[in-house]
């Protein structure tokens, strides 16, 4: 090559260039046609098999959908347009999340970690990133501790496990006193599982605090054939609202039996996470769920800009909504994009420091989080839960007001004053 | 006490609903001494079939339950000749092995036709309920009971007093010297396992309307009961099930009002124990009729 002469050489290279244009489908590929093979890989501990396969394989999806948006959009552009690359690992366990966050550190040399969905498996290998000095966004582990120990790496998207007892309480006083009703006492009634005793806990720790008495704690075994015991019990203590988490299955028998021994609450049932915010739940329901109020991270059906397109989009992807965790996921995946924006640089370090000092009001994310705004733990203390109430089979946002699409029908008319 | 009184009633009425699901199982062990494990999917179908007759047809499953019996009882009786009956002459363990093996398919079956989420048979009367004095109760359950004291009154007297019946009674006493009197054992156990799958069926259809399903749902729901009424009501006993369920739904109602509901099964498995520590053979101490 080095004999021929320089005009056929130059020649040769314009149609290489060409040729390597017409067969990039995208545009923002002709920039770095040239540069090194330039791709910043991302590690995504999830759990993809087992018993939270299906929450799992949603989370990916959302994954891949801002992936591929990023990379359509022109990849990150303060590193040369460099396209983010998804590298997903196995989380079923504890054990297997450390291995694979080791795995993906020290193999894989990935620019940071995104994950794990359960909070045992998230507490654990954060630490293994942190000693290693890597970045590790938590946008679907809820455990409070997860921002709790002073790791300087980790940052989490999502709220507390204690934020629906705390932002539930929230939302009934400020319905309550809306509505010039006096709220005082609730009921809980959850199941016997990892969630349902979440919530036992955090609701005995901060009901005092509101003002709110809790006159019995009903706690019901996996796969109950009734839920007559427990319906007769709320009916003696007559609390003006209970506070429930549960599975699909067993919420539909509860309401089923609800509505046949003919049973409400003085002010409204309040269904948190889990169960409750499955649309599936609402759909086999059908009028039973009528007024039921979910409280969970976000529903598409909010007051704020991009979210009912983010949740189309995502039907078209998966066929189902963008619930579950897949919303923050999603979200996620955005803000850091935005941190390496920032850093420009895939040094650990360096992304830690943007993420720490990142302020956004802009961006795709804003469907779902109106600011991103880290504190000193790493936590993002500004994320709220939200409350919806489900009208026609839609959960509608309700509370807080300033994102709210409807008005709450508070108190919730019992069975006799419903159509 | 009004608490208490409508927690009895309404453990009656849940116990009946075990009953009727403990009904075809107590039969099949009854006459043939085999454990079937697949009951609970017949259980399951029978309730797929009394929705997919209302969604696709409008058809009530008052209506559709005799048509799933008889389905039921052919599936049944299909699978007897088919898998059971090669195995009657082998350990007993061999037969609850391809019970379980039969029960494997049919989640399978079931939930690729269906997948794997709830479905529901949302009736327009489906919760609808009447007053007895001063306790609400719901149509569904009350004819399930019903029906499980119709079905356990019917089966003792058909065993008691009917040629095949009889003929039933012989083979499972003694197949060797039925089989010399001149009863057709093998036809027998065809009738019999049958007519267990197939009021497993008519219980599904039943109960569908109350509940939920989900291709695992008898077996996650309802197995454990079943098992623990039929032998708590000695095998094999019609009116021992109806017995053994009505005791169940009450101890675990009054249980989980009393001690909370997470302790409900503690209260009826612990009279179970109990019971069999007096009555090792079960209520009846062995007496099938």
């Amino acid at each position: 090559m080095s004999q021929c002469k320089p005009d056929v050489k130059r020649r040769k290279l314009v149609k290489m260039t060409a040729a390597a244009a017409a067969t990039t489908v995208l545009p923002g590929a002709l920039a770095p046609a040239f540069a090194q093979p330039n791709e910043i890989k991302i590690g995504f501990l999830l759990p993809l098999t087992g018993s939270f396969a299906e929450a799992g394989q949603l989370n990916k999806q959302a994954v891949e959908m801002a992936v591929d948006e990023i990379n359509r959009a022109g990849g990150v552009k303060s590193l040369k347009g460099a396209k983010i690359t998804a590298l997903f690992a196995n989380a079923t366990s504890v054990d297997e999340a450390n291995t694979e966050t080791t795995r993906l550190i020290t193999r894989e040399k990935v620019a940071g970690i995104i994950g794990a969905y359960s909070s045992g498996s998230t507490i654990s290998s954060t630490v293994i990133a942190e000693r290693n000095n890597v970045p590790y966004l938590v946008p679907n582990a809820l455990a409070d501790e997860i921002t709790a120990r002073g790791l300087k790496y980790v940052f989490k998207t999502v709220p507390h496990f204690s934020q629906f007892a705390t932002n539930a309480a929230e939302m009934v006083l400020q319905l309550s006193e809306g509505a010039k009703q006096e709220l005082k006492t609730c009921a809980l009634v959850r199941e016997n599982n990892f969630f349902g005793n979440v919530v036992g806990r955090e609701f005995a720790k901060y009901m005092p605090g509101f003002r709110i008495q809790i006159l019995k704690d009903n706690i019901f075994p996996t796969n109950p054939t009734s839920f007559e015991d427990v319906i007769l019990s709320l009916r003696k203590d007559n609390p003006d609202v209970v506070f429930a988490a549960g599975e699909p299955s067993s919420i539909t028998l509860l309401f089923k039996q609800l509505s046949e021994l003919r049973y409400w609450p003085k002010l409204g049932w309040v269904g948190l996470g889990g169960g409750y915010t499955n649309p599936i739940t609402w759909g086999n329901l059908g009028k039973l769920a009528e007024g039921l109020i979910v409280v969970n991270d976000w529903f598409p059906d909010i007051k704020l800009p991009g979210a009912k397109e983010a949740n189309e989009r995502f039907r078209k992807r998966s066929g189902k909504d963008m619930l579950g965790n897949s919303n923050t996921t999603y979200a996620g995946v955005h803000i850091f994009k935005a941190a390496l924006e920032k850093a420009g640089s895939t040094d650990g370090p360096k992304i830690r420091e943007a993420l720490a000092g990142l302020d956004l009001v802009e961006g795709p994310q804003t469907f779902m989080y109106e600011r991103v705004k880290f504190d000193q733990t790493g936590f993002m203390n500004r994320t709220t839960l939200v409350g919806a109430q489900v009208r026609g089979g839609q959960a509608r946002v309700i509370w807080p007001s300033a994102l709210r699409v409807s008005d709450a029908a508070w108190p919730v008319p019992d069975w006799a004053r419903r159509a | 006490m009004e608490v208490i009184l409508q927690s009895l009633a309404l453990g009656l009425l849940q116990g009946g609903v075990y009953a009727l699901v403990a009904c075809g199982l107590t039969l099949i062990y009854g006459v043939m001494k085999v454990v079937n494990f697949a009951h609970a999917e017949f259980l399951t179908l029978g309730m797929y079939l009394a929705i997919a007759a209302w969604q696709l047809a409008g058809v009530s499953p008052y209506v559709s339950v005799v048509f799933i019996f008889a389905l039921a009882c052919a599936l049944g009786a299909a699978a007897q000749a088919l898998v059971i009956r090669p195995a009657l002459k082998h350990p007993q363990i061999n037969q609850m092995l391809i019970t379980i093996g039969v029960s494997t398919m049919l989640i399978g079956a079931m939930q690729l036709a269906w997948g794997p989420n709830n479905r529901v048979l949302n009736l327009a009367w489906s919760g609808a309920t009447f007053e007895l004095g001063g306790v609400r109760l719901s149509y569904v359950r009350a004819i399930a009971f019903l029906a499980a004291v119709l079905i356990a009154a019917g089966f003792w007297l058909f065993l008691k007093h009917t040629r095949t019946g009889m003929a039933m009674r012989a083979a499972s006493q003694n197949p060797v010297a039925a089989r010399l009197m001149g009863v057709s054992v093998q036809r027998v156990n065809l009738i019999t396992f049958g007519v267990g799958t197939g009021l497993a069926g008519l219980a599904g259809a039943l109960i569908a309307p109350a509940f939920f399903v989900n291709p695992t749902f008898g077996t996650d729901y309802f197995i454990l009961a079943a098992f623990v009424i039929v032998v708590l009501g000695t095998m094999g006993n019609f009116v021992g099930a109806l017995l053994g369920g009505l005791i169940i739904g009450v101890a675990e109602g009054l249980g989980g009002l009393l001690l909370g509901p997470a302790l409900r099964q503690m209260v009826s498995l612990a009279l179970f124990v109990v019971v069999l520590l007096v009555l090792p053979r079960g209520l009846f101490r062995g007496k099938v009729t």
